[in-house]
């Protein structure tokens, strides 16, 4: 059951976007353990309809929001309007309300908006004129990012960055993929051939699975290692939060369970460890004017290499 | 007669030497089983770095094709890890596929090195 919901969530994904099993498993991986996403790409490398794919194959709403310099946080949240026919204000649900919010190109409004997303992505629930409102279960944000180097973006905030479970990275694809998608798109993408493979009822049976998932007293030690030697490395100036663990450990329970275990393991934590961590790790400025920096998941995988788990 | 008896007995000495390095510890325990394919796994690849996990060395020792049942020892694998991070019961006895292993890549060592 539990390898078969990766691997079929993979294979109907697949028939939209090609060449994206990895980041298709890792989204997986995210909604089971009520996280949130980061997808970082450059345009046109099947963000947005991957995430369309996920969210149909899976049964669940989805919405997209795609941020402007312009944005307002109405525009996310929603608000009341006043009602002319029965003289009433009345809520106006914004685009928030659903199960899989794609936020897309995040960057591009200012930070006013993108703190409008945090309580929603923290709380499960967003104020509007003083009122709370809970938000549909479950739900994730799949927020879309172009690089900072590209022109009208706005960085995130570190603290909003740490609300993201993990960071995808979507590269170029390579040239067989390439020509496959080339191919695919000869004739028009059909969404509709994604077929659902999981019930609303068996996705809410294997969340409360995925908490069930055992993590040991000695797993939780050699998470608390990697996060000294995160914060001890020279060439790190901002290391691993406790939230990090957090998403950490959680994201390591749903690797576990769908690959079919009742108990997390050392690989589950190494797997999730650079896609947890790379949005969070601020390297230090100095060392890298120097050039004595690597890229951060390469630091990332030297720092874990040093961590003895328990064996 | 003298340097026949000298030859005798030296090939005879080289000959204890040798087969008592090659005596191995009957391994009993599935924690010690472990332990030696960890120690085993760390003298074959020195390079292993520190945060190595047992599937990654067992990944390692694979491409070297050895005569082993990489089936059983995966099966024995999941059974430790069970017992080891899922707080199931200890499996016993000591799984000789992976004992077998630990040998193999040792060449020789023995327990309590």
């Amino acid at each position: 059951m539990e390898t078969d919901l990766r691997s079929n969530v993979i294979e109907e994904v697949r028939k939209v976007v090609v060449g994206r099993e990895e980041e298709t498993g890792l989204l997986l991986v995210s909604l089971l353990a009520r996280g949130h996403a980061l997808l970082e790409g450059v345009p046109g490398v099947s963000k947005t309809m991957l995430a369309k794919a996920f969210s149909k194959c899976l049964g669940l709403g989805f919405k997209r929001a795609q941020f402007t310099p312009d944005m307002l946080p109405l525009d996310i949240i929603g608000g009341l309007i006043f009602n002319m026919k029965s003289r009433e204000f009345e809520l106006r649900k914004g685009p928030v309300f659903t199960n899989i919010l794609l936020a897309d190109e995040i960057n591009r409004a200012p930070p006013k908006v993108q703190s409008a997303l945090l309580e929603a992505m923290q709380e499960l629930q967003v104020t509007i004129e003083g009122r709370s409102e809970l938000l549909p279960v479950p739900f994730m944000v799949m927020a879309t990012q172009n690089p900072l180097e590209f022109q009208g973006v706005y960085p995130l905030p570190e603290g909003e960055l740490d609300r993201f479970m993990v960071k995808i990275k979507l590269p170029y694809p390579s040239k067989l993929v390439e020509s496959a998608i080339i191919k695919r798109n000869l004739s028009p993408m059909d969404l509709d051939a994604v077929q659902q493979v999981v019930s609303q009822p068996e996705l809410m049976e294997i969340f409360s699975r995925v908490e069930e998932v055992k993590v040991s007293d000695e797993i939780l030690d050699y998470l608390a290692s990697i996060a000294q030697e995160t914060r001890s490395d020279q060439r790190v100036s901002l290391g691993a939060s406790p939230r990090a663990l957090v998403h950490l450990v959680h994201s390591s329970r749903a690797n576990a369970y769908l690959d079919g275990r009742s108990f997390v393991v050392p690989d589950d934590v190494k797997r999730m460890l650079v896609h947890v961590l790379t949005h969070r790790l601020k390297l230090d400025q100095s060392q890298i004017l120097r050039g004595s920096t690597p890229d951060v998941d390469v630091l990332i995988r030297e720092v874990v290499e040093r961590v003895k788990p328990p064996r | 007669m003298v340097f026949l008896d000298i030859a005798i007995y030296v090939s005879l000495a080289f000959g204890i030497v040798r087969a008592v390095r090659m005596i191995q510890p009957q391994v009993r325990d599935t924690v010690t089983a472990f332990g030696f394919l960890e120690k085993a796994l760390r003298k074959k690849f020195p390079d292993l770095p520190a945060g190595f996990t047992w599937r990654e060395g067992v990944e390692r020792a694979r491409l070297l094709n050895l005569k082993v049942s990489w089936e059983e020892i995966q099966g024995a694998l999941a059974q430790y890890e069970r017992f080891r991070y899922g707080g199931g019961s200890k499996p016993e006895p000591a799984p000789a596929e992976v004992v077998k292993l630990a040998r193999i890549l040792s060449g020789g060592v023995r327990l309590g090195n």
